[in-house]
Parts: C-alpha cells; sequence; structure tokens
C-alpha cells in the first residue's frame, strides 16, 4: 500500500508517494532526482550509497524510504555552497583522489561523518572510516591523504 | 522485492500481537541482512513489522545487580562506544569494531546481529541445498572454504556473527517473550544447528521477540579478547574467531570461556579446552595444549582444514595476550 511520507534532505522537506517495498536509494535518484548517491551493488557491499542519517554513514540500499521519515538526511548534493566546494570536496580534487567517481559520494559521506566527530584523525581512523567504501581505481592512498588534509584544514 | 505491508510497531505487545495475527509477518530492526535475503527472494514476508519505533528498546543500562541490559534496537556501534561497556565489557566493543563496515554497524542491531542467517555461497546463491528445502547440503563435497569444522547436522554452514561468541564468551542471555510468556535463555542454548523438523539456527519461534539481551557481570580482573582471522582487513566475515573471557585469582585462573565463532553452526564452546586451563597456573605450555584441545574433534571439510589452524593459533594468541600483564 502505498503510503505519504516526508523526507528530509539537505534540510529540505520532500512530501513523496512511496511504497513500502522502496529502498531509500530507489527514492533519492529515481523520485526525487539526487543521482549523486550511486548505486552499485545494492546489498551492502561496496558504500557507493553511503548517506548521512542524524549525523551518521548509513547505506542507502539497505533503508527503506518509509523508515527515513521525519530524518535528517544528507547526500552529496547538500555539501557544496553554491559554487563553493566543501573542503573535503575540494581535498579530494587537490589531491587527485578521484578517477571514475563513482565511488566519490559514497567516500565524501563517509569522512564527513568521521571528520564531524573527530576534525582531526589519525591515519588509522581515516582508514578504519572508509573501511565500507570500495574504490576501483585509486588505490585508497589519495583518498586517505586528501580526508587527512581536510581534517588538517578544519583546524 | 516482493510488495509487503510496513507497520510501525508502538510498543512490544502491539509487535508481538502483529507477529501472531500475521504468519507471514517479520520483524524488521536494521534490515541490513533481511533487505538484502529479500532482494533474493530468499525471505518474502507480507508485512514487515518495524520494531525500531518502539520507545525504550535501544537502552544501555545496568541493573541493580550490575548486569548489563541492551536493548535489541540498541545498534552495533552505540553498543561498542558505551562508556561501561568499554570499560567492564570490552570484549562487546572489540567484537564490533571488527564487524562489517562503520555504515553497516550504524544501522545493525544486537539482536539482528544474533538472527542473522548464513552466508554459505549455496544458500545465498541460487542453488537449492538442504536449508532452502533441497535434499542434501552442497557444500559438503562441493565449495567449502567458508563451510564448518564442529557440530553440523544437515547444513554445513557456520554462524557468521561476530557479536554471538563475544556475548557467549560473556555468559549472556537473550529476554524473548510471545503472546503467553516471557522466558529467558542463555545465549549458550539460543543457538541450534538446523535439523530436518527445524530448519532454524536458534530456539526462536515465529511469534516471538527479542526484548532484551543480559550481560551478567564480570568478576573483578576478568578479562576478555577478541581475535578474529579474515581474508582482508576489514569487512569480511570470520573464517575463523576467538572469543576468550579470562578470571584469575592470584595467578590461577579461576574462570575462562573461550568460544569460537566462524567454524560452526552455533558459536562453538570449547568447553574441553577450558577445562584444561581452569584451576592452573596459565604456562605457555599449558597454553599450548589448551589451544590444541580446542580443535578436538574437528572434522574438516574438502576446503576448510585451514580453519582448524586458525583456530587453534587464534586461541593460543588470545590467552598469551590475556594473561601477559601488559595488558592489564
Ligand atoms: C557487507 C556485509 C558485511 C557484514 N559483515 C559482518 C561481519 O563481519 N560480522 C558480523 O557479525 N556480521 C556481518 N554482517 C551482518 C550484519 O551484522 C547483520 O546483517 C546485522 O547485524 C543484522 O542486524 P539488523 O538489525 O540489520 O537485522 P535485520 O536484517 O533487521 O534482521 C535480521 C533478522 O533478525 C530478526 N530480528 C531482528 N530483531 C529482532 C528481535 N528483536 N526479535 C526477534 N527477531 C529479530 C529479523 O526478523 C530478521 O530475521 C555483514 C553484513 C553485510 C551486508
Ligand atoms: S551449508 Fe547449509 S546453506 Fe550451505 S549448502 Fe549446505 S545446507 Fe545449504
Ligand atoms: S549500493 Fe549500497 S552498499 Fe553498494
Ligand atoms: S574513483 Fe573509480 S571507484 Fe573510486
Amino acid at each position: 500500500m502505498k503510503r505519504i511520507i516526508e523526507l528530509n534532505v539537505n534540510g529540505v522537506v520532500h512530501e513523496v508517494v512511496v511504497e513500502p517495498q522502496r529502498t531509500l536509494l530507489e527514492v533519492l535518484r529515481e523520485t526525487l532526482g539526487y543521482t549523486g548517491t550511486k548505486k552499485a551493488c545494492d546489498s551492502g557491499d561496496c558504500g557507493a550509497c553511503t548517506v548521512i542519517i542524524d549525523g551518521r554513514a548509513v547505506l542507502s540500499c539497505l533503508t527503506l524510504a518509509v523508515e527515513a521519515q521525519g530524518k535528517n538526511i544528507e547526500t552529496i548534493e547538500g555539501m557544496a555552497t553554491g559554487d563553493r566546494l566543501h573542503p573535503i570536496q575540494q581535498a579530494f580534487l587537490d589531491k587527485g583522489a578521484i578517477q571514475c567517481g563513482y565511488c566519490t559520494p559514497g567516500l565524501v559521506l563517509s569522512a564527513k561523518a568521521l571528520l564531524d566527530e573527530n576534525p582531526k584523525p589519525s591515519r588509522e581512523e581515516v582508514k578504519k572510516a572508509i573501511g565500507g567504501n570500495l574504490c576501483r581505481c585509486t588505490g585508497y592512498v589519495k583518498i586517505l591523504d586528501a580526508i587527512e588534509a581536510a581534517g588538517e584544514q578544519a583546524n | 522485492m516482493r510488495p509487503f505491508e510496513h507497520v510501525d510497531a508502538t510498543s512490544v505487545s502491539d509487535a508481538i500481537a502483529l507477529l501472531k495475527a500475521e504468519p507471514d509477518g517479520t520483524i524488521i530492526a536494521g534490515g541490513t541482512d533481511l533487505l538484502d535475503l529479500m532482494k533474493d527472494g530468499l525471505a518474502s514476508p507480507r508485512v514487515l513489522i518495524n520494531v525500531k519505533t518502539i520507545d525504550g528498546l535501544d537502552r544501555i543500562e545496568a541493573d541493580a545487580a550490575g548486569h548489563l541490559i541492551i536493548g535489541p534496537i540498541t545498534t552495533l556501534a552505540r553498543l561498542a562506544e558505551d562508556a561501561r561497556v568499554r570499560q567492564d565489557f570490552l570484549l562487546l566493543s572489540e567484537a564490533i569494531s571488527v564487524t562489517a563496515s562503520p555504515q553497516l554497524r550504524n544501522m545493525a542491531t544486537v539482536a539482528g546481529n544474533v538472527c542473522q542467517r548464513p552466508r554459505c555461497w549455496y544458500y545465498r546463491g541460487t542453488f537449492d541445498c538442504f536449508l532452502k528445502g533441497g535434499n542434501s547440503c552442497l557444500a559438503v563435497g562441493g565449495r567449502s572454504r567458508d563451510s564448518g569444522i564442529f557440530g553440523a547436522a544437515e547444513c554445513a554452514a557456520v554462524n557468521p556473527s561476530d557479536l554471538a561468541p563475544a556475548l557467549l564468551a560473556l555468559g549472556a542471555s537473550v529476554v524473548i517473550e510471545n503472546a503467553k510468556r516471557r522466558r529467558e535463555v542463555p545465549l549458550e542454548s539460543f543457538f541450534t544447528a538446523p535439523q530436518k523438523d527445524r530448519p532454524g539456527f536458534t530456539v526462536l519461534g515465529r511469534d516471538e521477540m527479542i526484548v532484551e539481551v543480559k550481560v551478567p557481570k564480570q568478576p573483578v580482573g576478568s578479562r576478555g579478547i577478541y581475535l578474529k582471522a579474515m581474508e582482508r582487513k576489514t569487512w569480511s566475515f570470520a573464517q575463523a574467531s576467538a572469543a576468550i573471557q579470562l578470571s584469575r585469582a592470584e595467578a590461577r585462573v579461576t574462570d575462562v570461556r573461550i568460544i569460537l565463532g566462524g567454524v560452526a553452526p552455533v558459536p562453538w564452546r570449547a568447553s574441553a579446552a577450558e577445562d584444561v586451563l581452569r584451576g592452573k597456573v596459565p604456562t605457555g605450555e599449558l597454553i599450548e595444549r589448551v589451544a590444541a584441545t580446542a580443535t578436538d574433534g574437528a572434522h574438516p571439510l574438502g576446503q576448510n582444514g585451514y580453519k582448524v589452524k586458525l583456530a587453534k593459533a587464534l586461541v593460543k594468541r588470545g590467552l598469551a595476550m590475556l594473561v601477559d600483564n601488559s595488558r592489564s
């Protein structure tokens, strides 16, 4: 049975009609057009669909949209301010941490969840925080550099 | 996913009434296992009963006797971060820190984790093995890398949980409710090997709900450790793991629990190994003997003999680290 729910995405409240079996990932991408959130494995293995809900990095492919009602959802689209990239995004560019870019939104959000809690993480802490995000291109080193640099900048 | 109805439960009795009224209803907690199974057609409930909307089920508190009471919808991440847990039940935090990924730990709940389905390749794939109503276990004589080395009846799959062995090492129990009664079941008798007439991995009835996990207070000075062998450094299921909780008075071991993960359909208690150690002074030589005893009676299949060596090595290393005073 379809339900009308309110989803708060990057501070904007959307009223949407959804069937219970739709994942948050599908509703974000297909209904609301937030296509920055990527769908790859659709089963929890890759982290490409990572969003932040109420301050915590979670997987939107394993979240039902109806269960995200009333929560604070942050996606990659909410990171930049106008033309100015978020420091984490800028650091990814500066450090060459992006190749095909498919993993990037998920990684940036995992990094944001980390830095919001712990602005100056050790390299080991950064590794742990992105342990659930797969990248097939970069070999991770530049990604770690970027997140560390963004952390330093925030201080 | 096949369409279903989704209901937000408002209380435990509401959830239990729904379970009773809807024979095709299932509890959804973090959804990280259930939704994956549903996407693959391995579960197809008509009604999902969301228990995350029930107030008070995410508590972490100590009761009057100092036992830790964990609400079933507490996420793994919150449990691992809890100051009391880090102080008195460090084993739990250690086990959770090597469980899945940060995102999954933010979603997965304690009750969902101990109820997760096996990860056997045949089960998750498109094969009709015993566990899916077929005639035989395909892993025996087939792809058995990840299968168990102990305790299998009809199905050689292992219980994939990291939290379960840690909870068992602490002597934890679960409180289960249905419409008629509330019972406390030690985790040791909660997990079962699937059999012909009873294909589940736990004793939980389909109209029952876990309402609490209880971890008894540990003796002063008791310490635990969780070691997990995995194919890569992060984010994979245990090839084998060891959860050990050790209590000592003077130099002697007053009590010890050794639970192996990833090697049996249930978290596997190495009782004979515990007996070798209890009451003794844990010398290097004795630890060798305990570790060897821990894998006595193992029945490896074609491809999983390595688990015997791993389990033995983890027990040895874990005990050595626990008796090493630098950790106290
Ligand atoms: C990529 C990946 C890697 C993983 N790696 C690991 C790992 O290394 N170690 C590990 O331990 N796990 C691992 N997991 C499994 C993960 O930890 C479990 O999926 C999770 O703990 C399940 O919890 P949940 O709250 O999401 O449960 P759900 O998926 O919501 O539910 C699971 C089952 O529990 C039942 N249930 C839930 N709550 C209750 C309750 N209160 N009473 C009765 N029944 C209940 C549900 O009905 C369902 O049958 C991994 C999973 C993925 C996808
Ligand atoms: S181990 Fe269990 S799940 Fe795997 S093939 Fe055998 S019966 Fe099926
Ligand atoms: S798409 Fe969600 S984890 Fe891969
Ligand atoms: S840049 Fe291509 S997957 Fe990471």
